[in-house]
């Protein structure tokens, strides 16, 4: 421990300049996210580009810092004056560490607090999110890069080796398109993200030790190599529906979901289309689904969908572009496929069999929070922080929202209400605003270098409004259910090209 | 055997296809001043950055202080002296702090004969190591490394790039300062390691020719000049350990690389009988390794 601090102290002396730099970028970040929050009471608060900027720089800063630390003794080569000293491998690896921690997190913990003090949030009461996004910060931000400092002897290797990164994802994006993980999932996305970043954790901590210990780059190398192609190529691999299975394994059921079920809505056949595209080489079938047994109270939001087509002689179409659902309003379900023309033309009249699996989330116990204009930040369940303020300038009113390092994933309605209005009337409403949940991620923070999310709304009315009215639904299950529908001609459904005039 | 220091064991080293150093046996007892000598690339360094655990051997190994040298330790390390001429310094550190940054490393640091070293070498303590001459890096390098008394002081080609003025007082410094330790030193500059190496070994293409004594090293090589009163008979087979053998009608000259005087003579007079002069010169050590490089290419 001794060596360690030892160690650390001539970093500090050595790198002092650069210390000074992030300490004043992390200083800056603090300073622009923090003003962001009175933005409604100043709307210079918003600095937009010296926000954008921040969020730039700091991790930038934070790196250069790193590649200077760590490269004050590097770990390659066979001519630098530390590897003939007694040094402690455990005692340059924790210094290097203690270093990282005591110049990037210290201060970023700091400028978090700071942050989210600004919109009102305690602290205390945040301290699994403040955790949660150091460890965030640190496998994703950090270690990587201190992983390639490790096994890089200098900047010209280093930017040599940023280069190959660069390309070979510029290559697999460009020669498999849609095969980069995340990023179609939406509120999944986060399994394969979190499988990156576990992917990640598991790797470089090990690298980072044994490269310390042993100082076999070339084999370390490889082992990161191998890791960030696990990272981002098993991303791809994991299929959709593990991932669902994943957070219903993650999720309570908050309630009883066996009554619950999907099927095709007879009475809403007339809804039906089987659109065939100009070129005639695709056919989109759209059916009213209907799911039954919900309780009341509740919404269904989909998720996914994976659908079979059988015909009576046995040939099967299975949808190779991911299929979609949509919930309507009013609970009716709206099922979308692509069937390729060929196999649509030879089946369109004779009854075939649709077999799908269907998974949904199931919103309910909602909640309503009111806020009066003008009023500052108030808590509000599922949502954070939020202030309202108006009228200003043409009439305006508007309202901001900050969650603290993450959107709980709620579905949320904001409406400005008239005085004396009942929020959910919608003749009182004026424009709502729905978020869709952003994450189903169980983990107290989000992947972000911002530690506050902001939600802005806005709107203008003749009338005064008095409040707004919050309105929220959490999710109460992650429902897969199994449906079959027997007997139908798409044939029946079947709706022409529009003509296109020129 | 014990009281040494460091002994390498059918050391290899090879990269990729090229065999760097082949087989090498060597044993530095305790106290010697070790030279290891050789022309230029045929693996001093190699042998070295094994010895200190800087590359790992391709086959047989190496001990230090009876330890395998894989398993040095930072401990070992607080006993050892490295100085190299293409070392990477800490070039942001002043020289000063440079032995204050290193004094805790090491439990036997010696703050009095760290001040003597760096007046020894006009060492300038505010002065930055990247604005220092090469001269005096090298002075810094090897006094950061006395200051502590190691018992082994291994030093990479020190001299190289150095007038004589600095090697001199390096070499004066090196000798004041070792006190009884151990000095591995390897060298191309054959007249500097001839002043005060009590051992030598000399290296070439990959493999230790011989590693002794210096003064039985010196004792055996022997330029011979034998002057004939006629014409000297012709010789097919010369004796294994005559090596620059040249011979005119009336001149031999050859260099024994065993010369012992009685055998030597009885040789002589087996090949060329009676009545001849021979002279016996001894040999300044730079003229043994020509000798033997001239040789071992020849024999190549």
């Amino acid at each position: 421990m001794r060596q360690a601090l030892h160690i650390f102290k001539k970093d500090v002396r050595h790198l002092r300049f650069e210390i000074a730099i992030v300490l004043i970028v992390t200083a800056a970040f603090a300073f622009v996210s923090a003003r962001r929050a009175f933005w409604l009471d100043d709307p210079g608060a918003n600095r937009g580009p010296a926000w954008m900027m921040s969020q730039f720089l700091l991790p930038l800063a934070w790196w250069i810092l790193i590649v200077r630390v760590i490269h004050a003794e590097t770990l390659p080569g066979d001519r630098q004056f530390w590897i003939t000293r007694p040094y402690e491998w455990k005692s340059l690896l924790g210094a290097k560490l203690l270093f990282i921690a005591a110049f990037v997190n210290l201060p970023l913990l700091a400028a978090d607090v700071m942050i989210i003090g600004a919109y009102g949030f305690r602290p205390w009461a945040e301290i699994p999110g403040l955790l949660w996004r150091q460890v965030l910060c640190s496998v994703v931000f950090l270690l990587p890069v201190a992983v390639v400092c490790a096994v890089t002897s200098g900047l010209v290797q280093l930017l040599s080796a940023g280069f190959v990164v660069f390309v070979a994802v510029l290559v697999w994006s460009t020669a498999l398109p849609g095969t980069t993980p995340g990023g179609s999932w939406g509120a999944l996305d986060w399994v394969t993200l979190y499988y990156a970043i576990l992917v990640a954790a598991l790797a470089a901590l090990p690298i980072l030790i044994w490269q310390y210990a042993a100082r076999k780059t070339w084999a370390a190398r490889g082992v990161a190599a191998g890791a960030a192609i696990v990272a981002m190529l098993g991303g791809t691999l994991i299929p959709w529906t593990s991932a669902f299975a994943i957070q219903s394994r993650l999720s309570k059921q908050r309630f009883d979901v066996l009554a619950m079920h999907v099927e095709f809505d007879w009475e809403r056949k007339w809804l039906a289309r089987a659109r065939v595209d100009r070129d005639e080489k695709q056919v989109q079938i759209e059916l009213p689904l209907l799911i039954t047994g919900m309780p009341a109270g509740m919404d269904a939001k989909p998720d996914g969908l994976v659908m079979a087509i059988e015909a009576p002689d046995g040939a099967v179409w299975r949808t190779t572009r991911k299929p979609w659902a949509q919930v309507s309003a009013d609970r009716f379900l709206s099922l979308y496929s692509d069937v390729d023309a060929a196999f649509y033309r030879k089946v369109k009249d004779v009854p075939v069999k649709l077999r799908g699996t269907f998974y949904f989330t199931v919103y309910g116990n909602s909640l309503a929070t009111n806020i009066p204009s003008n009023s500052r930040y108030v808590a509000v369940p599922r949502m954070g922080r939020c202030a309202a303020s108006g009228p200003t300038g043409r009439d305006g009113y508007f309202l901001l929202c900050g969650s603290a390092f993450r959107w709980e994933p709620a579905l949320v309605i904001a409406r400005f209400v008239e005085p004396g209005k009942h929020a959910v009337n919608g003749i009182a409403s004026h424009p709502l605003r729905r978020l869709q949940p952003l994450s189903y991620s169980p983990f107290p923070a989000d992947l972000d270098i911002n530690p506050v999310s902001q939600f802005f709304s806005w709107t203008t009315s003749p009338t005064k409004l008095s409040e707004v009215v919050i309105q929220s639904e959490e999710p109460l299950a992650h429902v897969k259910r199994e449906f079959e529908i027997d007997g139908l001609r798409l044939g029946e459904f079947e709706v022409k090209p529009t003509s296109v005039l020129r | 055997m014990s009281g040494d220091v460091l002994r390498a064991i059918d050391l290899g080293k090879r990269f990729g296809r090229t065999m760097v150093l082949d087989g090498m046996n060597m044993a530095v007892p305790e106290g010697a001043i070790y030279g290891l000598v050789g022309p230029n690339g045929v693996g001093k360094s190699t042998t070295i950055k094994i010895l200190m655990n800087i590359l790992q051997p391709s086959a047989g190994g190496a001990e230090v202080f009876g330890h395998d040298l894989r398993r040095i330790s930072p401990g070992d390390l607080t006993r050892i002296g490295y100085v190299s001429e293409n070392q990477e310094m800490p070039e942001w550190m002043t020289v000063e702090y440079f032995m204050n940054y290193l004094k805790p490393f090491y439990p036997t640091w010696d703050e009095g004969r760290a001040d003597e070293l760096l007046r020894q070498f006009e060492l300038p303590r505010d002065r930055k190591l990247r604005h220092l001459s090469h001269g005096m890096r090298m002075k810094a390098a090897l006094a950061s490394s006395l200051a502590y008394r190691p018992r082994l002081i291994v030093l990479d080609e020190p001299f190289t790039g150095l007038d004589a003025l600095v090697r001199d007082e390096l070499i004066a410094g090196l000798l004041e300062s070792a006190d009884g330790a151990t000095v591995f030193i390897s060298s191309h500059d054959l007249a500097e390691i001839e002043s005060f190496a009590s051992h030598i070994g000399y290296l070439d293409r990959g493999r230790l020719q011989f590693s002794e004594e210096m003064s039985s090293l010196t004792q055996r090589f022997r330029e011979i000049e034998i002057t004939m009163e006629g014409t000297a008979a012709r010789v097919s087979e010369w004796p294994a350990s005559w090596l620059r053998v040249e011979q005119s009608s009336t001149l031999v000259r050859f260099v024994d690389a065993q010369f012992e005087k009685e055998r030597t003579m009885a040789d002589v007079r087996r090949l060329f009988g009676e009545g001849r002069q021979v002279d016996v010169r001894p040999m300044p050590l730079r003229e043994i390794f020509v000798t033997l490089a001239k040789a071992g290419r020849k024999a190549a």
